[in-house]
């Protein structure tokens, strides 16, 4: 009778770890993923990886994976550059050519390849591409469909400055 | 993987690239700010959205991630640029304002340099209103003072200067280190130059009377005294020129010429011999050597110089007597008569009637062809006497002094 029991017990257990486990293999995983790496020179020599310096450059690393059972498409990943920090130009870049890279300069209000400025010289008004100290989002827009199981991977540098502009001064 | 540097990706879609135009403000231009500080984290939360094959859209999905900002030291010491203060002078300050550039808070210690010893003395460091009399006892205040991101704290020095020290330039430098990493380190010269003061005094200034020969190939030397009487070395210009017309400049501290220059010490003085000459003018011609100092730091500050001078030459006057041959009872030439085979005495006198002594005096006395020369003698030592025949020739050996007077006896026969 106690053998019998303890049988029970142990086939009660396996099928409650059965249960368990294919919940967890049904739990959705998150299709975006992002980390930091700083990428000073002096990053090694920091105690804390997760720990930077003005004057350093971060690079942000986006991961997006089809975690769904069919193709998606129409994938926009928008990642507003933090507060305090500078797109570092020319350095966001994805692993399929069908993406498209757009910027803002107003919070995300509107976007383009190359934000341009209004600029007063000599008093006319003169178009100017927008320094990239100005960014305040990158925007990658994938044309194509991603399969199932399909990633794309996206990153940007952006520096901490030692001096930080404001971005309140700007008018639109 | 390849990777496709999204700006040129971009642009190949330039039907996307809708031109956002802002304007920069008359003041927004990009505003300086304090680096982010120590210990801010900065959360970087991207998201994404998509739509599945038969267009459905799902909700956006946002991934974050956090990195937090570490310290970086950052120092920047201020203040003047140069300063004059007196020579001497006391309690002048120096005022050096010690920021935090860094992105936390901080405490600085500081050092001193000066470049040049004994211009400057420091006496005491001011910090919160403190006096502290050594730099050790300053950085142990300082060492406890938190200065948080972006303020300044103030440190006044505050020194004396030496005299004598007008024009002579010290650079004070300041250094700021930072405690939390002493490899960041700022500083600040302070250029001290006292300021200078320019005097200048020439002596003697007349009353020597000098007395004078005509040079006759022999120069002459007067000797100046030059006091730099400001409290800085100077140079200055030197002009030795007359008033009369019986001097000649030969030479100004050893300098062919009228003119020269020479640098004196704060306080000091310097001896300038100027040699001349005494051209072949009248006894009593009276000239003044004039020696004419000009501080070059401000040509506004000279002074002369003078020493006066008389032309002095001797005059000898000759005076001849005749007595009978007891040397004593004069012959009048006007009333007494002398005899044949008389013997007489000639007395050749010569005085010197000038003001200066008068050398190689020589008398010559050619008697008549009625007397027959007997002998000669001088009155004192001096003399060296001879004859040829009735023309007599004495010499006086020694030194005729203004005044006095010395004389041969001639003695003769009338035939």
């Amino acid at each position: 009778m106690k053998r019998t029991v303890e049988r029970l017990l142990i086939a009660s257990l396996l099928l409650l770890s059965a249960a368990f486990a294919a919940r967890a293999q049904k739990a959705p995983r998150s299709p975006l993923q992002i980390s930091a790496e700083n990428i000073s020179a002096h990053a090694p020599r920091l105690a804390d990886s997760a720990k930077v310096l003005p004057g350093d450059t971060v690079r942000y690393h986006l991961l997006f994976t089809n975690v769904s059972a069919a193709a998606v498409h129409g994938i926009v990943l928008d990642n507003p550059i933090p507060a305090g920090l500078r797109y570092e130009a020319g350095s966001a870049k994805a692993d399929r050519s069908d993406v498209a890279v757009l910027f803002s300069i107003d919070g995300g209000k509107s976007f383009s390849a190359a934000p341009m400025i209004d600029v007063v010289v000599d008093g006319r008004h003169e178009q100017h591409a927008a320094p990239a100290e100005l960014y305040t989002n990158v925007r990658w827009t994938v044309r194509g469909d991603v399969p199932k199981g399909a990633q794309i991977r996206a990153e940007y540098d952006a520096l901490v400055p030692t001096v930080t502009a404001a971005r309140s001064s700007l008018t639109k | 993987m390849m990777w496709t540097r999204l700006r040129s990706a971009s642009r190949s879609l330039g039907m996307m690239a809708l031109a956002s135009a802002l304007t920069l403000g008359a003041a927004g231009q990009l505003r300086a700010q304090s680096p982010t500080p120590e210990g801010t984290v900065i959360t970087n939360t991207a998201t994404v959205s998509f739509t599945d094959a038969n267009g459905n859209a799902y909700g956006t999905v946002s991934a974050s991630v956090n990195v937090t900002v570490g310290f970086v030291a950052g120092i920047d010491v201020a203040g003047a640029a140069s300063v004059t203060p007196g020579s001497p002078s006391a309690a002048n300050t120096l005022t050096f304002t010690i920021q935090n550039m860094g992105n936390g808070t901080d405490q600085v210690q500081v050092a001193e340099n000066i470049s040049v010893a004994s211009v400057i003395t420091v006496q005491h460091y001011t910090f919160n209103a403190v006096n502290y009399a050594t730099l050790a006892a300053l950085n142990v205040a300082l060492a406890a003072a938190n200065v948080t991101q972006g303020s300044t704290i103030t440190v006044q020095v505050s020194y004396d200067v030496a005299a004598n020290k007008g024009g002579v330039a010290t650079n004070y430098t300041l250094t700021g280190t930072s405690v939390r990493d002493n490899a960041k380190t700022d500083n600040q010269v302070t250029t001290i130059t006292p300021a200078q003061t320019y005097a200048v005094a020439v002596t003697p200034d007349g009353g020597q009377n000098l007395q004078k020969l005509p040079s006759n190939g022999t120069n002459y030397t007067f000797t100046f005294t030059v006091a730099n009487n400001g409290n800085g070395g100077d140079n200055f210009s030197l002009v030795a020129s007359h008033t009369g017309a019986a001097i000649t400049v030969v030479s100004v501290n050893g300098v062919a010429g009228t003119s020269t220059s020479v640098a004196i010490a704060a306080s000091t003085t310097m001896n300038i011999d100027v040699v001349y000459s005494v051209g072949n003018v009248a006894a009593g011609t009276t000239d003044n050597l004039v020696l004419t100092a000009t501080s070059v730091g401000d040509n506004s500050k000279t002074d002369n110089g003078t020493a006066d001078l008389t032309v002095i030459r001797p005059a000898i006057a000759v005076a001849k007597a005749v007595y009978r041959n007891d040397q004593v009872t004069a012959i009048n030439n006007t009333t007494d008569r002398v005899l044949p085979n008389e013997t007489i005495w000639y007395k050749v006198s010569v005085t010197n009637n000038g003001a200066s002594v008068a050398a190689s005096v020589s008398i010559a006395d050619n008697l008549s062809a009625e007397l027959t020369f007997l002998s000669a003698s001088g009155d004192a030592a001096g003399w060296s006497i001879s004859n040829t025949g009735n023309n007599v020739t004495a010499n006086l050996t020694v030194a005729l002094a203004a005044g006095a007077t010395r004389f041969v006896w001639i003695q003769a026969q009338v035939k």
